[in-house]
């Protein structure tokens, strides 16, 4: 029976976040550099450049006019927004092209696309300061079952069983056939990749919202955008039917329920075209370089 | 041109006329596309409304009518994925009747 630390070593061991996305982390951190030195940073790597660039251009930000370089890229969406979209592409670039057998891996990054742009959506509309950590937060909510896949996929294929046969929610089957679930797996990859806590109690938390003490609101958010995205079955996780609501997560984000229509459709706006960059371009590159 | 309450602004309205704060300073220029930094300005700025150019519509409004009974058909069928879920939670509700909304009228992402 694996234990969750050991779990979570193994994976960590074989999924390291690329060092073009530490570097950017090392160099933003340090107090004594801007934003000039984390453009210079960026523009090393052309293709994080390229899809940075065409994130900023694409729906996510809906400008008017075409931003051409990545200073101009930090300057409108500022340092820290840039940084949170690098390290979304960095993940999706850490598991890309490997096969899961027990996961549909397109549908699972199209379902935590879905839920990153929810989760943003709601951020957008709560005024928040920084919407990409809410993206970040969603996208890789579900990151814990990408793991359980690769590495235990066998107890998962059981867990997917009787999620389908006795009816219930997967995470509960998680939990009864592993003794966690995905979400605390979730949670220990991105405490091994020491990425913020509020990130890291979002992930922990989406599927319990109540417990998150620290960071009630990004494990909120992050609990409403999986059932957005559930809702409208963009992609899958493998979770058949969209979650149980928590009323208190709902309480806590302060929203009206007629505000879901505008956050539905600012996803909606948005999903094909971050889908197309993130997702589509993604593989067309690994594509290219394995041939 | 119409006057927006602050906190129903989203990105891509264009504004009609300057912005300016309790002290004259200019916020946003008139003529200027809003993106969410606008949004934050504004809000933190307790703007209470902003003019609008046009009717506040930044995305096309579907002349849509779905056949109710195909809308009661498909709030049905919904009604299997939404099985873990309190569907009088107004919330769920609410997602529930836009989620069917889209199945009737064949929207896709």
């Amino acid at each position: 029976m694996t234990s969750l630390p050991r779990l979570v070593s193994g994976a960590v061991g074989l999924a390291t976040l690329p060092s073009i996305y530490l570097r950017l982390s090392d160099v933003a951190s340090d107090p004594r550099t801007g934003a000039v030195e984390v453009g210079r940073v960026i523009s090393e790597d052309p293709a994080l450049s390229a899809r940075l660039l065409r994130l900023v251009n694409g729906a996510l930000y809906g400008l008017s006019h075409r931003v051409e370089t990545i200073d101009q890229a930090l300057m409108l969406a500022g340092t820290s927004q840039v940084l949170d979209l690098a390290l979304a592409n960095s993940v999706i670039r850490v598991f890309a092209g490997i096969p899961a057998s027990m996961l549909d891996v397109d549908a699972f990054w199209r379902h935590s696309i879905a839920t990153g742009l929810a989760a943003r959506a709601i951020a957008v509309q709560r005024r928040e300061l920084n919407p990409e950590r809410f993206f970040v937060a969603g996208l890789l909510h579900d990151i814990g079952r990408m793991v359980l896949a690769l590495h235990e996929p066998q107890r998962l294929a059981r867990a997917l069983e009787e999620a389908r046969g006795g009816d219930v929610m997967l995470h509960h089957a998680e939990r009864a056939t592993f003794g966690f679930d995905h979400a605390d797996v979730g949670a220990g990859i991105l405490a091994a990749w020491h990425l913020p806590p509020a990130l890291q109690q979002a992930v922990a938390y989406h599927h319990a919202p109540i417990a998150a003490v620290a960071f009630p609101v990004e494990a909120a958010t992050a609990h409403v955008a999986d059932v957005i995205a559930h809702s409208f079955e963009l992609g899958a996780s493998g979770q058949p039917g969209v979650p149980t609501l928590e009323p208190a997560a709902w309480d806590r984000l302060g929203l009206l329920p007629a505000a879901l229509s505008g956050i539905v459709d600012d996803v909606r706006r948005q999903y094909v075209d971050v889908v197309q960059v993130m997702l589509i371009y993604e593989n067309a590159a690994i594509a290219a370089q394995a041939s | 041109m119409v006057a927006i309450p602050t906190a129903e602004l989203r990105p891509g309205l264009v504004t009609a006329a300057d912005v300016r704060d309790s002290v004259d300073q200019l916020l946003v220029p008139s003529g200027v596309t809003l993106t969410e930094r606008h949004l934050r300005v504004l809000h933190m700025c307790a703007i209470p409304t902003v003019q609008i150019v046009g009717d506040g519509e930044s995305r096309e409004v579907s002349a849509l009518v779905i056949d109710p009974e195909v809308l009661k058909a498909a709030q049905e069928s919904l009604r299997r994925r939404f099985r873990f879920c309190d569907l009088t939670h107004p919330a769920v509700r609410e997602l529930h009747a836009l989620a069917a909304v889209d199945l009737a009228s064949g929207r896709r992402f």
